[in-house]
């Protein structure tokens, strides 16, 4: 056989796999930003609910593909590749992320907690979510809330912002005031949570 | 540093590949494997000593028929037998020596071993007392003429009933030869893989996904249908093999190596039992072998640290760094060790065992992955096990904040998962991996409900309450195969993983009745009646650390049902 380089070639199988995922990351914003653990073994996985009901997590697989012609194969350069590899994050990447937001839209559908109307991005919006959302406090501190997360489309993003820009010091006031006056009430709720996290006789 | 022996086998490889191919001028890829593995075998028996080979020694008896009676550590009460077999109704007695046997090797004390050998009659329940047994002088060097005739000249008059015989170099490595030959790997893959293991540093730890690949060819635990008889000498080709990949670390004494080695190879033995439902006529004999090689080990590993080993430790400007590393690595195996020795009824296990020597050496365990927190519940077990006190719970109660702090709701990314070894954790924290782990541990663990039943157990109701809220924010994750043999399995395809979440709000008494009521049917039955194996199956597997086995060590260990 001609001499070949295999190691080179092993380099850039790893590369290549490494590149894949830092793709899809950026192209999965969101999914990225979760904390993540690897399932090491085994093919099925369960959680037990508070009712101590096994059930099952379903498994989705993600996966995409790329073709190189034979003519191509000769001549295809390592820069070729990459673009075609970056049509494979893109589609893993709607693959995945669409997932994640399927699964959690209909957990939120299944307990409620949606906001009636599909009312646009707005800073009423906000507090409305906000009322439905169950909060946490760091270190027990009704000053240090856990913040949220706003995931939307960018075009919803910028109305927001424009409406922030747009309003009156009194109603940015006001909004603060209704938000704080929601805080306290999760704050209560979270300290009742938080209460029934005790050993008992 | 360079290891000269390593590049004598390649060269030894290279030249009578070379040979062959030209004096055969056809290829001959099979043949020439054959060669490879014949060098790679010799040079393998010209460089160890007598404590090396005489494992692989006892496993060549065993494959041929024999029956193991005895098994020298040696000491005092060997007789000059290192060990004695039967097969046939005739008893055999062997003095294993390492090297050339030139006359002065002989006189300086090789003739009163093999007086004591030839003249000393066995003395072993297993064999009545009149007995006569046939006497060997092993040795992986060669005898010189000289010793022949001396010993000729004693098998002809002193000797004349009980002459001595020798089995030299050349007869020992072609039984070797014979028995490895067994297994011929199928493909370069599995050649390539037995050098990559056998040709090892030496100075780290085992390539486990590897080794465990391997072994599991030479065992053929995935052909359903091999006899019996061949499952027993596949054992011992596996063990002979493992002899092989060992003596790189031996020959540094890297002794958590050899150990780590030894029980994978046992696990695997035990798969393969427990698939099959071997009897133990097939295979106990060489598991007790390797059990009793792990014991040695731990025993070296003992004494180096006992005379000061942390301190002759430091090779290099990097110590102060991974330093730390390597004692813990190295406590959590003397904890082990210590562990497995009460479960034998060792006496020897109280020789170093002072609460004050081992809260000495226990400064060293750190806290790297929730594997080393393993270490920590096995000197809880020993403290309690030696001084019930309010300080025995000093360390679970360590491990239970440190799980807190580092994977519950605070925690930043959480402590390594037990599927993480060690080495991969070193090279992740100093930023050497060229992919860093980006897992979270952070809402899960897989110690903390083997942590908190200790706890429950002993009636520390105060302790659990103080951090009960917190324990409310990890899943109790864990992990079981489908079948119980996969138990033994490095990693298995098919099982469940589960997460629970304790009750936010929880009854003391109902945690009490789960342990009261606790039975041992989760843990695997083979671990069950070869308990002793259990802490070192635990400490090499740590992903298969959970509440039964847990309990099943500390009941053992403490004596208890």
């Amino acid at each position: 056989m001609i001499i070949d380089f295999q190691a080179a070639k092993s380099k850039l199988n790893i590369f290549i796999d490494a590149y894949l995922r830092s793709k899809i990351k950026e192209k999965a914003p969101f999914l990225a930003s979760l904390k993540h653990s690897q399932i090491k073994e085994g093919d099925k996985s369960y959680y037990e609910t508070e009712q101590r009901i096994n059930k099952e997590i379903k498994l989705q697989s993600a996966s995409g593909d790329f073709s190189i012609t034979n003519a191509e194969i000769k001549t295809i350069t390592l820069e070729e590749i990459l673009i075609k590899v970056d049509a494979v994050a893109d589609s893993m990447a709607r693959q995945m992320e669409g997932g994640l937001f399927k699964e959690t839209f209909e957990a939120i559908e299944k307990v409620g907690n949606i906001i009636a109307g599909n009312p646009k991005l707005s800073s009423e919006a906000i507090l409305q979510g906000l009322e439905k959302v169950q909060v946490n406090f760091i270190d027990d501190d009704r000053s240090k809330p856990h913040n949220h997360t706003i995931v939307a489309h960018p075009n919803a993003i910028r109305q927001l912002l424009e409406e922030g820009k747009n309003q009156t010091q009194e109603e940015k006031l006001d909004f603060e005031r209704r938000r704080e006056v929601i805080l306290d009430k999760k704050y209560e709720e979270y300290m009742e949570r938080e209460g029934k996290r005790k050993l008992v006789d | 540093m360079k290891n000269t022996w390593k590049e004598r086998v390649k060269e030894s490889w290279l030249i009578n590949f070379f040979k062959k191919r030209t004096k055969d001028s056809e290829p001959a890829p099979r043949e020439s494997q054959n060669v490879f593995l014949e060098r790679t075998i010799e040079n393998w028996l010209m460089s160890v000593n007598e404590l090396t080979y005489q494992f692989s020694f006892y496993q060549i008896l065993l494959s041929e028929g024999y029956e193991i009676i005895y098994n020298s550590k040696h000491n005092a009460f060997e007789q000059g037998k290192d060990i004695v077999a039967k097969k046939g109704g005739n008893v055999f007695a062997y003095q294993l020596k390492g090297g050339d046997i030139s006359n002065s090797v002989w006189r300086g004390g090789v003739k009163a071993e093999c007086e004591e050998l030839v003249e000393y009659p066995i003395i072993n329940p297993a064999i009545s007392r009149n007995t006569r047994h046939k006497s060997f002088l092993v040795t992986n060097g060669e005898i010189e003429d000289t010793v022949r005739l001396a010993i000729d000249s004693l098998n002809s008059d002193k000797w004349k009933e009980n002459p001595l015989n020798t089995i030299t170099k050349g007869q020992l490595l072609s039984r070797l030869i014979k028995i490895s030959n067994d297994f011929t790997p199928k493909s370069p893959t599995d050649y390539r893989d037995f050098l990559d293991l056998y040709l090892t540093d030496g100075q780290g730890s085992l390539d486990i996904p590897k080794y465990t690949k391997f072994i599991s060819e030479i065992l053929q635990i995935d052909n359903e249908d091999v006899y019996r008889e061949e499952r027993k000498r596949n054992i011992a080709t596996a063990s002979i093999y493992t002899g092989y990949i060992i003596s790189s670390f031996e020959k540094y004494n890297n002794h958590v190596a050899t150990i780590q080695t030894l029980t994978v190879l046992s696990s695997y033995i035990f798969a393969l039992v427990e698939k099959f439902n071997l009897k133990e006529k097939y295979w106990l004999g060489s598991y007790v072998v390797i059990r009793d090689k792990i014991k040695e080990a731990s025993g070296m590993l003992e004494t180096e640290i006992v005379d000061g080993g942390f301190d002759k430790m430091i090779n290099s400007i990097f110590d102060g760094e991974i330093g730390s590393y390597r004692r813990s690595l190295a406590v959590s195996y003397l904890l082990t060790y210590k562990i497995s020795q009460i479960l034998d009824d060792d006496k020897d296990c109280l020789d170093i065992f002072t609460v004050k020597y081992f809260k000495s050496i226990t400064g060293s365990l750190l806290a790297w992955g929730e594997s080393a927190l393993y270490a920590f519940i096995l000197f809880f077990i020993l403290s309690i096990k030696h001084e019930d006190n309010s300080d025995s719970y000093f360390f679970l109660e360590s491990a239970l904040k440190s799980l807190i702090d580092n994977n519950g709701r605070q925690g930043i990314s959480g402590l390594f998962s037990p599927y993480f070894k060690i080495d991969d954790v070193i090279m992740n924290n100093l930023g050497l991996l060229e992919e860093p782990i980006e897992e979270s541990f952070v809402g899960g663990s897989y110690l903390i409900k083997s942590i908190i039943s200790l706890l429950v157990r002993h009636q520390k109701k105060e302790l659990v309450s103080k951090y009960w809220r917190e324990i409310t924010y990890i899943s109790q994750l864990s992990f079981k195969p489908s079948k119980a043999w996969q138990n033994f399995i490095w990693h298995c395809k098919e099982g469940g993983n589960t997460s629970v979440f304790p009750k936010q709000t929880q009854s003391w008494a109902e945690l009490m009745k789960e342990e009261e009521s606790w039975d041992n049917k989760n843990v695997p039955k083979l671990l069950q009646k070869y308990y002793s194996f259990l802490p070192y199956y635990l400490l090499v597997f740590p992903h298969r650390i959970n509440d039964d086995n847990i309990r099943f060590l500390e009941d053992k260990t403490l004596g208890k049902k």
